[in-house]
């Protein structure tokens, strides 16, 4: 129940800041679709036994890849649909928690939310840069298979 | 004499005018939301179309800098200050495409520079899409962190609060952190003051879902993209003011808590 209500969360939340973001049109309905698709990865792979981090690493992977392919066929930058797609992903929750806790001056709650945030922001990122470096091997090879 | 030439000389001729140009579409690419690397890569591009034989584009998130050579010897530079970064993906969009088609068609300068300022007005991003945006967001995600009914009907509420700050702020101009702060505090409040009558349960689960719309999770995550992809200076920057405004958050957050938060439940 509790995840159903986070796939249709992700969904909704994904279209609210795709028209923050200034989307358009079915790009809309797309980010949100993708929205949903990776929380689905994160919590397809944290159900496979992997921790936090690593779980949202492979939904952060999963949501660049598939703004990438996207932005391939509609002919966009690849920026559009990427934090659209990604935003459930972010640690919203340990960081308030972190804030919280901090004006109830409680340090060891205060420092744990807060580092759980800077992880999960360091997954997400390895996640977008994965397939950053992964596309750029590709165009480079491909380019090269041109010019030979 | 071909036309073609007629047109290379016309180009040489206005050389200040292309870097110019160049520097408005990456400028603005930079405003809604576009990558360093993209704004360096797109005024290199359309230097390099128009002309010039060598073209040195430095850029980081609160400037672009170019210096552009000609092949007839003359060296063109220009910088613009950038103030303050957005997100408009229709905008980074159109620009992007007509980056794409000043490279490939090359049109003149006069041509490209109607072009520009046709998509400046048709991708005014309109503060309804944002409202509804920012209404949806904070509802589900409140959802999504584990509020209950009540603190879902609330959410939609305390985002329109926000939106409103936001949008006074932004008209006043003034102070970032003190823009920033002055929201989370007023969210916070009314946070509170719903919960206090008992119209939601939980000050937590709303202002969780609430605060995804306030913080800069996407501009840390973009920072520390930056820092690993090697335009460390554009990432250092974005991650300290990310790191100023979740201060901000937190000292609106802590000031209305104290003040409401114990006096009202």
């Amino acid at each position: 129940m509790k995840e159903l209500i986070q796939l249709i969360a992700s969904f909704v939340g994904a279209i609210g800041f795709s028209l923050i973001f200034g989307l358009h049109g079915k790009q809309i309905l797309l980010a949100g679709i993708g929205g949903a698709c990776t929380w689905g990865v994160c919590l397809l792979t944290d159900f496979l036994g992997c921790s936090l981090p690593l779980a949202i690493f492979f939904a952060a992977v999963f949501g660049s890849f598939y703004s990438e392919c996207l932005a391939k066929i509609l002919r966009v930058p690849k920026t559009v649909f990427l934090f659209s797609v990604l935003i459930s992903l972010i640690p919203g929750s340990n960081l308030y928690l972190a804030m919280r806790y901090a004006i109830e001056v409680n340090r060891e709650l205060a420092m744990a939310n807060a580092i759980e945030t800077l992880t999960v922001a360091l997954a997400i990122s390895l996640g977008i840069i994965v397939m950053l470096v992964t596309s750029q091997i590709q165009a480079r090879i491909k380019s090269r298979g041109n010019r030979n | 004499m071909s036309l073609t030439s007629v047109r290379e000389k016309d180009r040489m001729a206005d050389a200040a005018g292309v870097v110019r140009l160049a520097l408005d579409v990456g400028e603005q690419i930079l405003l809604s939301g576009g990558e360093v690397g993209r704004v360096e890569d797109t005024v290199l591009r359309i230097c390099t179309s128009y002309g010039a034989v060598r073209t040195d584009v430095f850029a980081i998130t609160s400037l672009v800098f170019v210096t552009a050579v000609w092949e007839n010897g003359e060296i063109v530079t220009q910088s613009r200050r950038i103030k303050e970064v957005g997100k408009c993906m229709r905008r980074l969009e159109e620009l992007n495409s007509l980056s794409r088609r000043i490279c490939t068609e090359r049109p003149t300068l006069a041509e490209a520079e109607k072009a520009f300022s046709e998509i400046m007005k048709r991708s005014e991003s309109s503060w309804v899409k944002v409202l509804i945006g920012s209404l949806l967001a904070a509802t589900a995600y409140t959802a999504f962190f584990g509020g209950d009914l009540k603190d879902c009907l609330v959410a939609p509420f305390v985002a329109a609060v926000i939106f409103g700050s936001q949008f006074l702020t932004k008209k006043i101009g003034g102070n970032k952190f003190f823009s920033q702060a002055l929201c989370s505090f007023l969210a916070t409040a009314a946070a509170s003051f719903a919960v206090a009558m008992h119209l939601g349960s939980s000050v937590d689960h709303i202002m969780i879902g609430c605060i995804m719309i306030l913080i800069p999770g996407i501009s840390v995550t973009h920072a520390v993209e930056n820092l690993i992809i090697g335009d460390t200076i554009a990432g250092l920057i974005s991650l300290s003011e990310a790191l100023v405004i979740a201060l901000a958050l937190a000292g609106g957050f802590a000031l209305s808590q104290s003040l409401f938060g114990g006096l009202l439940i």
